[in-house]
């Protein structure tokens, strides 16, 4: 795992942000790093992206504000360092570009005898399988699911944190669910045939 | 973008998937390399150089190094160590840390195997049910020896000492009882620690999770 920018030379620590930082977002790292598991499919990488995030936080302590929500502060903060790292990698043009998500969701996405009893077949996924389709998704239908389908944000939490209106959030919900759907469909053909004794 | 007909009633498979997308909130997740890598970024004491610069931090120090050489004068004279909540807090984060040896185990069986190579006169480890152990070592406080281990709950790391009864004595403090066993309750920063006297041993378990959790943890202790 690497430090971030630089490592703990970087660091100016001072007792309060030091405390601030252990009563408020130490008891928060594993969900900051279960949301970095479902944007980033790689497990070394999301922990480096949870690392980087939850430093940040600590630079940035003083800027919270008491009685807020912890999680939303911390989940600005990851988004930013997740846009700052895709930025890095060169990957922004492609990672974040919605061109393509306005696109009606996969035709056959719920008209598969796949799908015939979706709520059995999707229990049945192990966590890290959904993970990995999560990862065949556009980031921006990974942050929306994650937002309204993982974290139950309200939908306009969710737009405000990924500065859409409502209506975006609402589409990519959908469509996002359908597309992971598709991405799953594979396995849930293979998992239905094993079933059926195929 | 205008608002999509199809977002209301939800399909079936729309409702499948955001309730299997609901449970990954609740998937567990090992922050063990993410909590040494913070710790070792973000040590919970202030640099030492800031602290002595100001005066009522270098008077608090003074002191704490009088309680220190106080505490060590008497435990040299052959008393009970006392066991501070600082002092087993900075065992307890440098074990989660990797900052001291360790032997990694699969199993207390394992780790009481080690621990008995390293103290063959010490308490045996009190059974643990479902406990899966991680590492343990040989610590000491006040001079007294501690036989640990560390394990975890959830996803946080938790420690268990084991010394003599005799050998350890816990500061003034909160108590509290459960099923009849008193535990002495103990706190510094994000760690809780309870500790109690079971037969000829001291036990303490230390973790970032309350103190009914780790009066919980060990109540469930076999001795």
């Amino acid at each position: 795992m690497c430090l971030d920018d630089g490592g703990a030379a970087e660091v100016r620590l001072s007792a309060k942000a030091t405390k601030l930082f252990y009563d408020l977002v130490w008891p928060q790292r594993a969900f900051v790093l279960r949301a970095s598991r479902v944007l980033v499919a790689n497990a070394h990488d999301a922990e480096d992206l949870a690392q980087e995030t939850l430093m940040k936080a600590f630079r940035a302590i003083d800027s919270f504000r008491p009685g807020s929500n912890i999680r939303a502060w911390l989940m600005t903060i990851l988004r930013n360092a997740r846009i700052d790292r895709l930025r890095a990698a060169g990957a922004s043009s492609q990672a974040l570009s919605l061109d393509d998500l306005e696109l009606d969701p996969p035709a056959r996405a719920d008209s598969d005898e796949v799908w015939f009893q979706p709520q059995d077949i999707l229990g049945a996924f192990s966590d890290e399988q959904i993970i990995e389709a999560l990862g065949d998704l556009p980031e921006e239908i990974r942050w929306t699911l994650l937002l309204v389908d993982v974290e139950q944000w309200d939908q306009r939490e969710a737009a405000a944190l990924l500065g859409v209106p409502v209506g975006t959030i609402k589409s990519r919900t959908h469509r996002g669910r359908a597309m992971l759907r598709e991405a799953l469909r594979p396995l849930a053909r293979r998992m239905v045939h094993k079933q059926a004794g195929v | 973008m205008a608002e999509p007909q199809h977002t209301t009633p939800q399909t079936e498979a729309d409702e499948a998937v955001a309730r299997r997308l609901a449970r990954l909130a609740a998937m567990p997740v090992d922050t063990s390399r993410l909590d040494a890598a913070l710790l070792a970024a973000i040590p919970r004491r202030p640099a030492r150089l800031a602290m002595w610069l100001r005066p009522a931090r270098a008077v608090a120090a003074l002191l704490a190094v009088a309680v220190v050489v106080g505490l060590v004068t008497w435990t040299l004279s052959g008393g009970p160590a006392v066991a501070s909540a600082q002092e087993m807090a900075r065992i307890h984060d440098d074990m989660v840390a990797g900052r001291i040896a360790i032997t990694r185990v699969d199993s207390l069986e394992e780790a009481s195997r080690v621990l008995s190579q390293q103290w063959a006169e010490g308490p045996s480890l009190p059974q643990m049910p479902a406990g899966h152990a991680m590492a343990c070592c040989m610590a000491s406080v006040g001079g007294k020896r501690m036989a640990w281990v560390m394990f975890r709950d959830d996803q946080t790391p938790i420690t268990l000492a084991v010394a003599r009864a005799s050998d350890m004595r816990v500061p003034a403090g909160p108590l509290q009882v459960h099923h009849g066993v008193w535990y002495h309750v103990q706190s510094t920063g994000v760690l809780n620690m309870v500790s109690a006297q079971r037969d000829d041993r001291w036990i303490c378990l230390i973790g970032a999770v309350s103190t009914d959790r780790l009066i919980e943890i060990a109540a469930n202790l076999r001795f």
